[in-house]
């Protein structure tokens, strides 16, 4: 048989919560015919798991499942067996990873033949209520500031500083803020750690979930001056999320983190030196191609990356104007190609724009590295002896001969073509950011 | 994305260690040959038996552990395994298997025609409770034992001697000898009844070039098998990493594998990457994401409902924004590389005769069908979404299942919409259309039924020469689209670093990976 890939992951998988979290106990829901559900309850334990309860009264249903919401309109459906007119779930959250600040929606459905009975939706937020971590919180402007420890005067200069952050980005991408921010500012590298889960970098000092609308600030990450700008940075993410929502497409990460990042300082003079010392380098620059999802895992690609997503920001408010980026943003929002926006926002096409741009640094955009011959198997067939061929075009021993070359062929125009999309069958990323990614 | 640090001065000494330590140990270690494990990022065991193969997953594992009469080599090329070679009935309906002589099982029992026999009434037999019968329903009487109607021994598989296997079919079938090269048809140990436990890590017997040795915490030890058919195979160990602690290209450059698929978005900055762009290759597409409607209620029993479903997608534009712009649209369920010559044209959205079938249906509105519930475990259903929303007013509710759940769940009863990402595993059309979409199918989770359909495939399969093939799965081609059972989304292509010196993984086709075949470069 073919086989059943993975695919795309849901958005729960990968689940990991850290801390303590809120209980909730809600009324039981009205009965219907057939039955109803009661005693619907809630809890979660950071970093370990979440467990979900009810009790059915009534015939037993043909089946029941518990239906999960994480922030987003997607519901994951879980089935779960009735035990003595009692429903209990437990979701291990230990190999994977979910924000801090998540809310979760769950209800409960019976079917029985046609008939489906759905309980009222509740919701169970999961911050990261980790003992030791006495959280506060305070609102401030369109931020509400969290800390613990004694960090609240910089949570709160955080929270006048976000203000001023979103308005700004607002203002270049010709979108508000569409809902208020959660800052929460973590003492210790270890806190913080844990709370941006397994899988991130190490040397990351902030992250930001747009969908979540949330930001996770480490004050040890660097300077006043350092965190000041880091959090412009994240504030932008949001903003831009707002900006460029849409249900097709995904904005190239290059023009993300380069608004955020030319966000900071509202130009790219740092990057730009950046830029053009490493285009005076061996390894050059790098194509847009390459920055358009993941970044680079070393640490030089990566800052290579931002840089160049900054510099060819500013090339676009310094050529086109601001306005040119809110006319991006909106093309986006309406569903635009990466290529299509550009073209929508400046006038001119993306492959005139990165013609400029690589010819300021005086180099031209590289090709893809051409990867070295796949060596033919060396290991003999078993002979094949005595046989005759079956009457199929599919190939055969000793008639293999025009189909390896269509293969080979196929295969020698992909490895021309680069970069090809698709899904990966086997993950072996761990912990991937969630549904809609943490930026930062 | 990580918020990037102030960059520190010794990270370009880091990479350029990295580096030097991918190129040195590529250069160096080959010397060890054999001796050198392959470690491969191949997932966490899923199950040894080739019964219950549930994903891509288990097929790479299981191809290593286990032979069929024929094998498929890293071109796509069928050739004789445990058969040394078959002959064909004028028919096409009748194929006769002469096994090679001395055959052996890993623990050193003879292997013989008898244990092929066994091996798929195993797989046939209801009480077994196979994955994926359906494989070998093409053998005449097979589905009738399935159904309840005939009798194991009305199976058209004989055994004259230990050597010979004669297989009877119910209509002619070119593809045959390809579809025998699939896991689900390989040769198990006499052991193998239908207990869930009779293989295991601790005394694994199988027919395959590796064979289980140990499990090493989370890591599968394979171990070269001296009975294979084709003699040892070159590399001694394959380490079968269940996963990483990093990145695929973190592990990857840290030699904690040789052999890793990596993510598109991880792919698209190592091809130009100078350190690693070398390592990364790209596979021929041999699998399809596609949306399933279930044809067995309403609104989705009716075709005129599923064309509108399709014919609202403007499908090139979508896939692009969903996947980028390198994404391949699918105009079929079968990959390019399986067609004998050439691929159907793609079809234009037309989302006003998308709102008349409906209408014609019987519903005014999108809004008359009801809620719409579109699973979305396999594919990134959004953009689709969005569109039966605004183009056909469609309420739909979007939900995910655990990829466990899923599998659970499809064969009892699939979401009205599904969403698959499936893998073939023998290069012919017959393996998409006839798995995914006869009656009898174990996988035709939508559980559609057509008759002009099955009349096609039979006539289908029974071409022989690439035109009549063409011709013949083109009109396949267009039933499925007139029918509308399925919508095809995608065709993927996975990206792999390989290490520098590994010979023969060939065109790295998932479901086709054979280790036996691979070595490391003298």
């Amino acid at each position: 048989m073919g086989r059943l890939s993975r695919g795309t992951a849901p958005l729960l998988l990968g689940g990991l919560l850290g801390g303590l979290l809120a209980v909730l106990v809600v009324a039981p829901a009205p009965s219907r015919a057939g039955g109803g559900f009661a005693d619907l309850n809630a809890d979660a334990t950071f970093g370990a798991d979440m467990t979900f309860s009810a009790s059915w009264t009534g015939a037993p249903p043909d089946r029941v499942e518990l239906l999960l919401g994480f922030g987003g309109e997607e519901r994951l459906v879980v089935p779960v067996e009735l035990v003595s007119g009692q429903l209990d779930y437990r979701r291990d959250l230990a190999n994977g990873y979910l924000p801090p600040n998540t809310p979760v929606a769950y209800r409960w459905r019976a079917v029985i033949g046609t008939q489906v009975t759905v309980s009222p939706e509740r919701s169970l937020l999961y911050d990261d209520a980790r003992p030791g971590l006495d959280w506060r919180q305070a609102q401030v402007g369109s931020a509400t500031v969290h800390w613990y420890d004694a960090n609240e005067a910089i949570a709160r200069r955080f929270g006048d500083l976000a203000g001023g952050a979103a308005d700004a980005a607002a203002d270049l991408l010709g979108h508000p803020l569409a809902d208020p921010i959660d800052i929460f500012v973590y003492g210790a590298r270890e806190d913080f750690q844990e709370a941006v889960g397994p899988g991130a970098r190490e040397w990351i000092g902030a992250a930001t979930y747009p969908h979540l609308r949330t930001v996770l600030m480490w004050l040890g990450a660097g300077s006043t001056a350092y965190l000041d700008t880091t959090l412009a940075h994240e504030v932008t993410h949001v903003v831009f999320n707002d900006a460029t929502a849409n249900p097709f497409h995904e904005p190239a990460t290059w023009l993300n983190e380069g608004t955020a990042t030319w966000s900071e300082l509202a130009n790219a003079d740092t990057e730009r030196d950046l830029v053009s010392l490493e285009a005076r380098r061996a390894e050059g620059l790098m194509a847009f191609a390459a920055l358009t999802d993941q970044f680079p895992i070393d640490t030089r690609g990566a800052s290579l990356a931002y840089a160049e997503g900054t510099t060819m920001v500013d090339l676009i408010i310094r050529d086109f104007g601001t306005d040119a980026m809110a006319a991006i943003a909106e093309a986006y929002r309406s569903g635009a190609t990466d290529e299509d926006a550009i073209l929508a926002g400046t006038g001119v096409s993306f492959e005139a724009l990165r013609e400029e741009y690589f010819a300021a640094f005086g180099v031209t955009e590289p090709d893809p590295i051409e990867p070295l011959p796949l060596g033919r198997s060396d290991v003999p067939i078993p002979p094949q002896a005595g046989m005759e061929l079956a009457p199929s075009a599919e190939p055969q021993p000793g008639s293999g001969e025009s189909q390896d070359v269509a293969w080979w062929l196929i295969i020698g125009f992909m490895a021309l073509g680069a970069v090809f999309v698709a899904t990966v069958v086997l993950r072996a990323r761990r912990a991937q950011p969630p549904a809609g990614g943490g930026n930062g | 994305m990580p918020r990037r640090p102030t960059t520190p001065a010794w990270s370009g000494l880091v990479l350029a260690a990295l580096t030097f330590l991918v190129l040195a140990s590529s250069a160096n270690l080959s010397a060890l040959a054999g001796g050198r494990p392959l470690r491969y990022l191949g997932g966490e065991m899923g199950t040894l038996d080739p019964a219950f193969i549930a994903s891509a997953a288990d097929v790479q594992l299981l191809l290593q552990l286990y032979a069929g009469l024929t094998r498929i080599d890293e071109q796509g090329a069928v050739y004789g395994s445990l058969a040394e070679g078959w002959t064909v009935s004028d028919n096409g309906q009748t194929y006769t298997f002469r096994l090679r002589d001395n055959l052996r099982f890993s623990d050193g029992t003879s292997l013989t025609s008898d244990d092929v026999r066994r091996s798929w009434l195993r797989v046939l037999d209801p009480a077994t409770g196979a994955l994926a019968p359906d494989v070998l329903t093409v053998i005449d009487g097979a589905a009738d034992w399935r159904s309840g109607v005939g009798s194991a021994d009305e199976v058209g598989i004989e055994v004259p001697d230990e050597r010979t296997l004669v297989v009877h079919l119910r209509h002619a079938a070119s593809h045959f000898p390809a579809l025998v090269a699939t896991p689900t048809a390989a040769v198990v140990p006499p052991a193998a009844d239908n207990s869930p436990n009779w293989q295991s890590v601790d005394d694994f017997v199988g027919s395959g070039p590796y064979r289980v040795d140990r499990l090493d915490g989370t890591t599968l030890v394979l171990t070269a098998n001296p009975e294979y058919v084709a003699g040892p195979p070159p590399i001694d160990q394959i380490d079968w990493l269940a996963d990483v602690d990093t990145s695929a290209p973190e592990a990857f450059v840290a030699e904690e594998v040789d052999l890793v698929s990596v993510f598109p978005g991880d792919a698209s900055w190592i091809a130009y990457d100078a350190s690693l762009g070398p390592y990364l290759h790209e596979e021929a597409a041999l699998s399809v994401q596609y949306f399933g409607f279930d044809t067995t209620r309403p609104p989705f029993d009716d075709s005129r409902v599923r064309r509108a479903f399709l014919l609202a997608l403007d499908r090139p534009r979508l896939v692009e924004l969903a996947d980028g712009p390198a994404a391949t649209v699918a105009t079929s369920l079968v990959p390019p590389a399986l067609w004998p010559e050439g691929i159907p044209e793609d079809e234009s959205a037309d989302p006003d005769e998308a709102r008349r079938l409906l209408r014609e249906a019987g519903y005014a509105s999108g809004a008359e069908l009801g809620q719409i519930t579109v699973n979305a475990t396999s594919l990134n259903v959004a953009p689709a979404v969005a569109v039966w929303r605004e183009e056909l007013g469609a309420d739909i509710a979007i939900e995910s299942m655990d990829f466990s759940d899923f599998l659970q769940v499809l064969p009892e009863r699939s979401p009205q919409v599904f969403t698959i990402n499936w893998i073939t595993d023998y290069p012919s059309p017959y393996a998409l259309f006839g798995l995914l979409l006869l009656p009898d199918a174990a996988s035709n989770y939508g559980r559609w039924t057509d008759a002009e359909f099955v009349r096609l495939m039979e006539e289908a399969a029974r071409a022989t020469d690439p035109g009549a093939q063409r011709s013949a799965y083109l009109a396949v081609e267009a039933e499925v689209d007139a029918q509308a059972p399925v919508i095809p989304w995608s065709w993927d292509v996975s990206h792999w670093l390989v290490r520098d010196g590994l010979n023969g993984v060939g065109n790295l086709t998932v479901g086709l990976l054979d280790l036996g075949r691979v070595s490391w470069a003298d």
